[in-house]
């Protein structure tokens, strides 16, 4: 099994924890997505706790994601959402969105 | 009328022209155009706000973008819709989106304006940073 090697850029609070927009890094093979977050976490400690939802090359994954080799990955935080009441959803928040949250991956 | 006019679908730094966003969605066939604007407001949970502050993954805001105004053409397929979202520094009672909407009737011109705001507060990944007088903050929305 070869390592695999993807394109990690970060927006909006992760970025600015993080203090920089991307980076290149390798992994071994089967690495998940919550597997990077945890080695973000290790380095950057006040990350611990955000919120977010992968994207892979810039479509909505879920934290068990294995990546692959040459794969776009991002640590969406929740986006704008508003806190207007919606046609689509009569509720402050949007459980569509909610459940597409992966929740708090800080271990 | 033949033809569609092109689609007008994109991120900007510079303030929104909602006269362009009409042009873009309006055909002779229709008797409605519905625009909306989001504007940003000064209070915010009783702090003030100086200006707001909008980050986004910029390739897939417009991919999502793109694919709400899909949803919109399946939905309404005698409708049209544009989108044109700011990003970076935002003042008070600018507009931070505009969203128009050409249709034959006005009812079904307000459904999907509606729907394309809900969609892109659920989907297109853009943040914005809350601006104080006295501090910033990122808002999430959940």
């Amino acid at each position: 099994m070869s390592d695999v090697r993807i394109e990690l850029r970060y927006f909006a609070r992760v970025r600015e924890l993080l203090g920089r927009r991307a980076d290149t890094r390798t992994f071994p093979a089967g690495t998940t997505i919550a597997d990077i977050w945890r080695s973000l976490t290790k380095e950057c400690p006040s990350l611990v706790g955000l919120t977010w939802k992968p994207s892979v090359n810039q479509e909505y994954a879920t934290p068990e994601t294995v990546i692959q080799d040459g794969d776009e990955v991002v640590f969406i935080p929740p986006v704008s959402g508003g806190t207007a009441s919606s046609a689509l959803n009569p509720r402050p928040h949007h459980p569509r969105m909610d459940t597409h949250f992966a929740g708090r991956y800080e271990r | 009328m033949t033809g569609q006019p092109p689609r007008l679908c994109r991120l900007t730094h510079d303030p929104i022209d909602a006269t362009e966003l009409v042009a873009a969605v309006q055909t002779v066939a229709d008797g409605a155009v519905c625009v909306f604007h989001g504007v940003v407001r000064e209070d915010s949970r009783n702090r003030k706000v100086r200006f707001l502050d909008y980050d986004a993954y910029p390739e897939m805001a417009e991919r999502k973008m793109h694919a709400i105004l899909d949803e919109v053409a399946v939905r309404w397929p005698d409708q049209r819709a544009a989108i044109v979202h700011r990003l970076g520094v935002v003042n008070v009672g600018e507009a931070s989106i505009i969203i128009a909407i050409g249709s034959p009737h006005r009812g079904e011109s307000f459904d999907a304006c509606r729907y394309v705001i809900d969609r892109v507060k659920q989907e297109v990944p853009i943040w914005k940073k809350e601006v104080f007088t006295d501090g910033e903050e990122w808002i999430e929305g959940s």
